[in-house]
């Protein structure tokens, strides 16, 4: 039975080129719209729609899971993650710098679930997004959903297989469609919160 | 008279600027983060004089402050400022690779996380330039300076377990820059 998805987009990240000229390079450039894309072509193809949208804020991630109709399938989310300046587990949807560009303990209680159907999913595709266990960031908002959350607890990176594998040097992420972020390690499956 | 002024002028301003401190000529609240990012992957938190030069980046002696803990990370990167009249907010996400225990020489590894550590800029009244009042109180260093870091514990020890400790520290920093 077809089901409405949404798949949310957070900012590249950043770069800085320091006084040497050496790049120090976070910013993955169209990656994570890509892997969104390969998403929502897979769903699509199922019959299923897909409202895609780019968050770069707390607010805009908060305002996509009540403002895309009904969604009875999943929720994906494609970006960083991390530590904030709190040391709190976070999802960092924008790339700007201020609490309100990232979701933490401090506003994931603003997350509704009004429009989630009750088997809808949350998919979180960040680095480190399950790290931490139960304080982690997949946690919270399993919590303050009331809904399924899959989120890794190690880094990922961009593959065109979707295989889980360990990442080695000399694997060079794709430029087209299909892009999958994938864990860095061996056969693992994303850990699914709340944890109990 | 008009060439008289020109030439005060001119002077002054010669003199003004070789009296300021090297290093400290204008810089935005990016440009001076930067700064101090580089200085501390080069290890400059770590010994008394490079406490001194640093400390040009803050207001006061703040920055001289030695740093807490020893975090060993792969880069950083410098956000764009929030600005607030004369005071701003940047973060610097670091990837954590590992951290350094300087008494006993150990090395830990750490999860690949990317940190956002939080810095605060201030704007002394009168002047153009900015200064960091808020910065982590942890070092964070890249592995080629832990490198030499780890071997300055290791000649340095006298008892055989932080030589121990250090020369296996240095083993595996080593590995991470294969």
């Amino acid at each position: 039975m077809p089901t409405r998805n949404l798949i949310l987009v957070g900012d590249p990240g950043l770069n800085t080129v320091d006084a040497s000229g050496v790049a120090h390079n976070h910013n993955v450039g169209k990656l994570f719209i890509l892997s969104g894309e390969t998403l929502a072509n897979s769903l699509a193809g199922e019959d299923n729609s897909v409202a895609s949208q780019r968050v770069s804020s707390a607010l805009d991630f908060s305002t996509a899971l009540t403002a895309n109709g009904f969604i009875d399938g999943t929720v994906t989310f494609f970006g960083h993650a991390g530590l904030d300046r709190h040391n709190n587990s976070a999802l960092f949807p924008g790339e700007q710098v201020g609490d309100a560009n990232n979701i933490s303990i401090l506003n994931v209680g603003r997350l509704s679930n009004t429009n989630l159907g009750p088997g809808a999913t949350i998919t979180i595709n960040a680095c480190h997004g399950g790290y931490g266990g139960r304080q982690s960031i997949a946690q919270q908002i399993a919590i303050q959903l009331e809904r399924k959350v899959f989120a890794y607890p190690v880094d990922q990176y961009f593959s065109s297989d979707p295989t889980s594998r360990r990442f080695r040097k000399g694997m060079v992420a794709p430029s087209h469609v299909p892009v999958y972020m994938v864990p860095n390690a061996d056969n693992m499956q994303p850990t699914q919160f709340p944890l109990p | 008279m008009t060439r008289i002024s020109i030439y005060l002028a001119l002077v002054t301003g010669v003199v003004f600027l070789w009296a300021r401190p090297l290093g400290s000529a204008q810089m935005s609240p990016s440009q001076i983060v930067e700064r101090f990012c580089e200085m501390d992957a080069q290890g400059m938190r770590l010994t008394p004089e490079g406490l001194r030069e640093m400390a040009t980046s803050f207001p006061g002696s703040a920055g001289t402050v030695p740093s807490t803990k020893t975090i060993v990370v792969r880069d950083f990167v410098v956000s764009r400022p929030e600005i607030n009249g004369n005071r701003g907010e940047l973060y610097v996400e670091y990837v954590y690779l590992g951290s350094i225990d300087v008494k006993l020489g150990r090395f830990s590894r750490l999860p690949y996380l990317k940190v956002r550590s939080g810095f605060d800029v201030v704007r002394t009244d009168g002047f153009s330039d900015w200064k960091i009042s808020v910065a982590p109180p942890e070092s964070h260093i890249t592995v080629s300076t832990a490198v030499n870091y780890v071997k300055r514990i290791h000649d340095a020890a006298t008892d055989l377990s932080t030589r121990k400790n250090a020369a296996r520290a240095i083993a595996n920093l080593s590995r991470l820059t294969r």
